[in-house]
């Protein structure tokens, strides 16, 4: 989301983050905090975000891992954490 | 009686001003009531006099709640040994009073049965020592576990139930302006019948429960999470489950803070 300029912190493979927009305070896994940084930096398309895990995870961008990084995008993208523009 | 240990202090200025009186009215004399006022201002309806104790305390806790944000302000109960903490979040009905009231009375330091102040610097919790609200069966229980124990006049028939109020220790009045450090985080549960079981707890989930029950984490926005947050990376987690006061005691005295 234009502007997303939270405050992070991390305990093992817990990271709570604050949006300063919101105000909402997040508890993700390191997977929805990697894609969350990923997006703070850049917008991607999907499918280039999806390749990019894969790679960073060592694992095949499988129907099964797709499906999960899509599951995790379309629900930060309900939190209001992250914006799916449109094709 | 429960404020005896109190100073009564000198200094015009005050947090608050407040006051309970009867009102001027045909209640002054059918069915008495009292009203609190804060500023000249009355934010509750009147209760029955013979509520005008928990009614004072109920209010208090509203004044500081809503008025003092140069603290995070958890709902929950604090005791200290030490100079360590323990902060005891948990809903009406957990037991977290109670057991605050027991352990106090076996050597530990009341900071608050209702709100951990936590200083937004340093890490540090603050003490606000008051009378400890019980209600219904906690009352016996607490009688039988500590006789010596000085409780106020029954309130019957209020919004909570049955409510008295226990007067903190002496030592917990006399030490009102030492903070401790936070150490623990345990979200007690009273179960009939339990084993004391203490279980640990992930931060990230602790972190959630805090802020969700904190009287004014959305006021103080990113200040009250790297309070809370900071707070957290010296804490241990536990939820606590017992049934017996004597159980809760020794494993609360064998608490060790992380080094």
């Amino acid at each position: 989301m234009p502007g997303f300029n939270p405050l992070w912190h991390t305990w093992e493979d817990e990271v709570v983050v604050f949006d300063r927009f919101s105000g909402d305070t997040h508890l993700f896994d390191t997977l929805s905090a990697v894609l969350i940084r990923s997006l703070t930096r850049l917008p991607f398309e999907q499918q280039v975000l999806i390749e990019q895990m894969a790679i960073s995870h060592a694992c095949e961008a499988d129907a099964e891992f797709v499906e999960l990084i899509q599951a995790r995008l379309q629900g930060l993208a309900q939190l209001g954490v992250i914006e799916c523009l449109p094709d | 009686m429960l404020y005896g240990d109190y100073p009564l202090l000198e200094s015009e200025f005050a947090d608050f001003h407040v006051k309970l009186a009867r009102p001027r009215n045909w209640r002054h004399w059918l069915k008495p009531q009292v009203e609190f006022s804060f500023d000249g201002y009355h934010p509750f309806k009147p209760l029955p006099l013979s509520q005008a104790f928990p009614m004072f305390e109920w209010a208090l806790n509203w004044c500081v709640a809503n008025h003092i944000h140069r603290y995070l302000n958890i709902h929950a109960a604090v005791i200290e040994k030490n100079g360590y903490a323990v902060i005891l979040p948990g809903p009406p009905g957990s037991g977290k009073s109670t057991l605050c009231a027991a352990l106090i009375n076996r050597g530990w330091r009341l900071l608050s049965d209702e709100m951990a102040l936590l200083s937004l610097e340093q890490n540090l919790v603050i003490p606000i020592p008051r009378p400890v609200s019980l209600k219904n069966q906690s009352i016996d229980i607490i009688r039988n576990y500590a006789p010596e124990a000085v409780l106020g006049r029954l309130a019957v028939d209020t919004h909570k139930g049955v409510v008295a109020h226990m007067k903190p220790s002496l030592a917990s009045v006399q030490r009102a302006n030492i903070p401790a450090r936070a150490a623990w985080v345990i979200l007690p549960r009273y179960e009939a019948g339990a084993e004391a079981v203490l279980s640990p707890l992930s931060k990230g989930r602790i972190c959630m429960r805090l802020a969700e029950n904190s009287f004014n984490y959305n006021i103080l926005s990113g200040s009250a999470f790297k309070a809370l947050t900071s707070m957290l990376d010296q804490c241990q987690c536990y939820s606590f489950k017992y049934s017996q006061l004597d159980d809760a005691l020794q494993i609360f005295n064998a608490l060790e803070p992380a080094q």
